[in-house]
C-alpha cells in the first residue's frame, strides 16, 4: 500500500511542469557579477598601486634629499683647503708633479689616416693619458 | 492543538496586530528610502551646482611642486653651488607654556642648535601662540638630534637653502642667490632663468582624511629642475690663484689683490680670484665692497704693463722693429714742456730693450711715430674701453677718450698706461691674444649647461673678437715678452724652472684728485707660459703694496706662484698640455707581452 503510495507520489512529481532557469539569463548574470568583480578588483588594485606610488614618490624624494646632503659632504671634503689641512694633519708633504716626471701615454694615432684619427679623436678613444711618476 | 504557548500569545499580541506593526515598519522605511531617493535623484538632476561647487572645492588638491635650483660645477665636475634639503624647526609656545616646558626645551634646543638659551626661552614664552621660528634651514643631521629627543610641541617644516660647499672659493664668479631663490650676483645671477627650473603642477582629489587620492589625480606636470651650468674655471688652479692673493695680501699689506687665468687658445677663464672677498653661505653679513668682483668691475690705470700693445701696435704697422735704437735721454725727457722720466736712467736701447727695461720714454717715442689715429685703432682692436662680454654681470668697460679729448701729450701718457683704464680680465685677454699669435677670443666661464636629463642646452665655443696684429708681430712680441722675465729683466722674479715665461710688470701711481698719489700705487704683473708654445696667460694686481710697489717685486712673486702649480697641475691632467716624455701605449702593452 506504502509502495503504491510512493509510486503515485514520484509520477506526480515527474508529471509537475518544472521551472527551469533561463540559461541566456543565467549566463548575462554571472558574466555581469563577474565584470563586477573584476571591476572591483581593478579598483583596489589601481588604490593599492596608487598608495604604493605614493610612498615611492615619497621615498624618492627622501632619497633625493639624502643624496643631495651626501654630495654637499663629500664636495666640501674635496675642497682643496680640506685636504691640505689633512694631509698637513697626517704629516704628508705632497706636491703636484713637475713635468720631468709626467709620462704621456698615447695609442699609436699614427697609424690612422686622417679621417679615422679625426674620428678617434672625436669619440676619446685616442685620449692621451698622463700619469706622474713618484719616482723622482 | 495544546502546547506552549507561542512568544507572541505570552506577550498578548495576536497575528493581526503583529501584521499590522509590520506594515508600519515596512512603509516607514519605504518612505524613508523614497525620501532619500527622491532627494538624491534632485541632487543628480536638479539645481545642484552649488552643492557640487562646494564638494569639488573641498575635494580639490592643486599643488604647486616646487624645485630645485641647479647645481654650479668647476670644469671638472666639482659641485660649487647647490640645492640642499633641510629643515625650520619650529615650536607651538602654547603647547610648551601649557605644560611648562619652557626652560627644559629651551635649553636643549639652544645647545643643539647652537643658540643663545635665553632667546630661545623667550620666543617659546609666548601662551598665545601657536607657531614660533626657533631656527631656520638647519641641516637634517641636526634636525635628526633635536627629533631624538621627541620634545613637545616642537616640529620641523621641510625647507631647501642653497648651498656653497667652499664657502668663499670662487664667489666673485659663482655668486649666490636669495632667500627667494633669485640669482643675485655672479654666474647665479648671469644663468638665472637655466638655474632656477620651472616648477611642477599636481591637481587631484582628497579624500575624507585629507590624503591624495591618486586614482583621481588628473593633471600631474613634473617639475623641471634647473639645468647644471659647468664653468671654465678649475677649482684646484682657483685654490693656488687664492692662496698666492692672501699671501701677498698679508705680505705687502694691500688694500687687495685680483688675478685671472686664462687659457690663451680657447679663452676659458681658468681661475678669476679677487680679494677681499666673502663667504657665500653668509653673503648677508658681507659688504659691498667685498662683493665687488675687482677682476672685471675695477678699472685701474694699468702703468708698464701696458707698454706691450703700444710696442705690439708699432711693429705691427711698421713704423719700429725690435732693433731699432730709441734715445732714452738718460731717464728725463721734456715733452711738450712736460716732463717724462724713466724709473731707471737709459741712454740708448733698442726696443727689446725698451720692453725688458720698461722704459717709459722709449715707449712714448714709438707711440708718437705711430700716430694717434694708428694708436687708437690698435687699442680699440685690442679691446680697450670695450667690454669683453664674459659671461658675468658687472663688467666694466675700462676707459679709453675718444681723439678728441686726447692732448698733445696723451699718446706719451697712454703708451706708459696712464691717461687709460683698463679692467684685469681686459688686460689678460690683449696679453692673451698677443701669446694666441694675434686673436684676440672672448674670454669665457661657462663651458656648457646641461639640463636634468642629461641634454646639453648650452655650450660655449671659443670666439674670436677681433685680430689686432698679425702672427708674426705675435711671434715677435713672444720673444721679448720672454726676455722680460730673463736676467736683467723687470720681471725676472716670476721665471719658472721648468719653463719660459713671458710676461710684462706694471707699477702705477694711483689717480687722485688733481693728479697722481705718491703713496698708493698699482703693482700688476701679466705673462704667458710656456713661451715658446703658450697655454695659459695669468694677470697679477696688487692694490697699494706697502711699502714696496712696484710690479716687478710685488706682483711678479705672485704671478709665479700661481704659475707654478698650475704649470705642473696642467701637466699632470689629461687636458693639460705636451712636451713631456710621451709613451705609446700599445708599446707597452707588446713589451708587457714580450716579457
Amino acid at each position: 500500500m506504502a509502495r503504491n503510495t510512493r509510486r503515485k507520489q514520484n509520477k506526480k512529481k515527474q508529471t509537475e511542469k518544472r521551472h527551469v532557469f533561463p540559461v541566456p539569463l543565467a549566463g548575462i548574470l554571472v558574466l555581469a557579477a563577474v565584470l563586477s568583480l573584476t571591476y572591483l578588483w581593478l579598483c583596489g588594485r589601481c588604490d593599492s598601486l596608487g598608495r604604493r606610488i605614493k610612498v615611492l614618490e615619497k621615498s624618492c624624494a627622501e632619497a633625493r634629499k639624502l643624496r643631495y646632503n651626501e654630495e654637499y659632504k663629500w664636495a666640501n671634503m674635496k675642497n682643496p683647503r680640506n685636504i691640505e689641512r689633512a694631509l698637513k694633519q697626517h704629516h704628508l708633504d705632497m706636491t703636484w708633479p713637475d713635468r720631468r716626471r709626467v709620462i704621456t701615454l698615447s695609442s699609436r694615432l699614427c697609424e690612422l689616416d686622417d679621417v679615422e684619427r679625426a674620428e678617434a679623436r672625436n669619440d676619446g678613444a685616442a685620449r692621451m693619458v698622463r700619469m706622474a711618476r713618484n719616482d723622482g | 492543538m495544546t502546547g506552549r504557548p507561542g512568544w507572541y500569545e505570552w506577550q498578548g499580541m495576536t497575528d493581526n496586530k503583529y501584521n499590522w506593526r509590520i506594515i508600519c515598519v515596512v512603509a516607514l522605511v519605504m518612505l524613508a528610502q523614497v525620501g532619500l531617493g527622491s532627494r538624491l535623484v534632485f541632487l543628480h538632476m536638479g539645481e545642484n551646482e552649488i552643492y557640487r561647487e562646494r564638494v569639488a572645492r573641498k575635494r580639490k588638491l592643486e599643488q604647486d611642486i616646487l624645485v630645485g635650483r641647479g647645481r654650479i660645477l668647476d670644469r671638472n665636475g666639482e659641485t660649487l653651488a647647490m640645492d640642499l634639503a633641510v629643515k625650520d624647526v619650529c615650536a607651538d609656545p602654547a603647547v610648551i607654556t601649557e605644560n611648562g616646558h619652557v626652560r627644559f626645551i629651551a635649553e636643549h634646543l639652544a645647545r643643539l642648535l647652537s643658540l643663545d638659551s635665553l632667546w630661545v626661552a623667550s620666543r617659546l614664552n609666548r601662551p598665545h601662540r601657536r607657531f614660533e621660528f626657533i631656527k631656520r634651514f638647519v641641516p637634517l643631521d641636526t634636525v635628526e638630534d633635536v627629533a631624538a629627543l621627541k620634545l613637545p610641541g616642537v616640529f620641523f617644516l621641510d625647507s631647501s637653502q642653497r648651498n656653497y660647499p667652499h664657502a668663499g672659493m670662487m664667489g666673485h664668479v659663482v655668486g649666490f642667490s636669495n632667500l627667494e631663490g633669485v640669482g643675485s650676483a655672479g654666474i647665479e645671477q648671469k644663468f638665472n632663468k637655466y638655474l632656477k627650473g620651472t616648477p611642477g603642477l599636481r591637481i587631484s582629489e582628497l579624500d575624507g582624511r585629507r590624503h591624495e587620492i591618486y586614482a583621481r589625480r588628473s593633471l600631474d606636470i613634473p617639475a623641471q629642475e634647473g639645468s647644471d651650468v659647468y664653468l671654465t674655471l678649475d677649482m684646484m688652479i682657483q685654490y693656488f690663484t687664492e692662496q698666492a692673493l692672501l699671501k701677498a695680501v698679508e705680505e705687502h699689506h694691500a688694500r687687495g689683490a685680483w688675478a685671472i687665468v686664462q687659457r690663451v687658445r680657447t679663452g676659458e677663464i681658468l681661475a678669476m680670484a679677487s680679494l677681499p672677498n666673502y663667504n657665500l653661505n653668509e653673503y648677508r653679513t658681507s659688504t659691498p665692497e667685498q662683493r665687488r668682483n675687482r677682476a672685471i668691475a675695477y678699472n685701474y690705470e694699468p702703468g708698464s704693463t701696458f707698454k706691450v700693445a703700444v710696442i705690439a701696435a708699432g711693429l705691427d704697422a711698421g713704423v719700429t722693429t725690435p732693433d731699432k735704437i730709441y734715445d732714452c735721454e738718460n731717464g728725463y725727457w721734456m715733452y711738450k714742456g712736460r716732463p717724462l722720466r724713466d724709473y731707471h736712467a737709459y741712454d740708448q736701447l733698442n726696443v727689446a730693450d725698451i720692453l725688458k727695461k720698461s722704459s717709459n720714454i722709449g715707449t712714448a717715442k714709438i707711440a708718437l711715430e705711430l700716430g694717434n689715429d694708428r694708436l687708437m685703432w690698435y687699442l680699440k682692436e685690442f679691446g680697450v674701453g670695450q667690454l669683453t662680454g664674459v659671461d658675468l654681470p658687472g663688467e666694466e668697460t675700462g676707459i679709453l677718450n675718444p681723439l678728441q679729448r686726447w692732448s698733445s701729450i696723451s699718446p706719451t701718457r697712454i703708451a706708459m698706461g696712464h691717461e687709460v683704464a683698463l679692467t684685469a680680465l681686459q688686460m689678460v685677454n690683449m696679453v692673451s691674444s698677443i701669446a694666441n699669435r694675434g686673436f684676440l677670443m672672448k674670454p669665457r666661464v661657462v663651458k656648457r649647461i646641461v639640463n636634468t636629463q642629461g641634454h646639453i642646452v648650452y655650450e660655449s665655443e671659443p670666439e674670436v673678437l677681433a685680430r689686432p696684429i698679425r702672427a708674426e708681430t705675435a711671434d715677435t712680441m713672444i720673444r721679448l715678452m720672454a726676455r722680460v722675465t730673463e736676467e736683467g729683466g723687470t720681471g725676472r722674479r716670476a721665471a719658472l724652472d721648468d719653463y719660459k715665461v713671458g710676461g710684462k710688470t706694471g707699477s702705477a701711481q694711483k689717480p687722485v684728485p688733481g693728479g697722481y698719489s705718491d703713496s698708493a700705487h698699482m703693482a700688476s704683473f701679466v705673462g704667458f707660459l710656456p713661451a715658446d708654445n703658450p697655454e695659459i696667460c695669468i694677470v697679477v694686481v696688487v692694490d697699494e703694496p706697502q711699502p714696496l710697489h712696484t710690479g716687478g717685486v710685488v706682483a711678479a712673486p705672485v704671478f709665479r706662484e700661481i704659475a707654478e702649480p698650475t704649470a705642473r697641475y696642467l701637466a699632470a691632467s689629461p687636458d693639460g698640455w705636451g712636451g713631456h716624455e710621451t709613451l705609446d701605449i700599445a708599446e707597452l702593452s707588446e713589451e708587457g707581452a714580450a716579457l
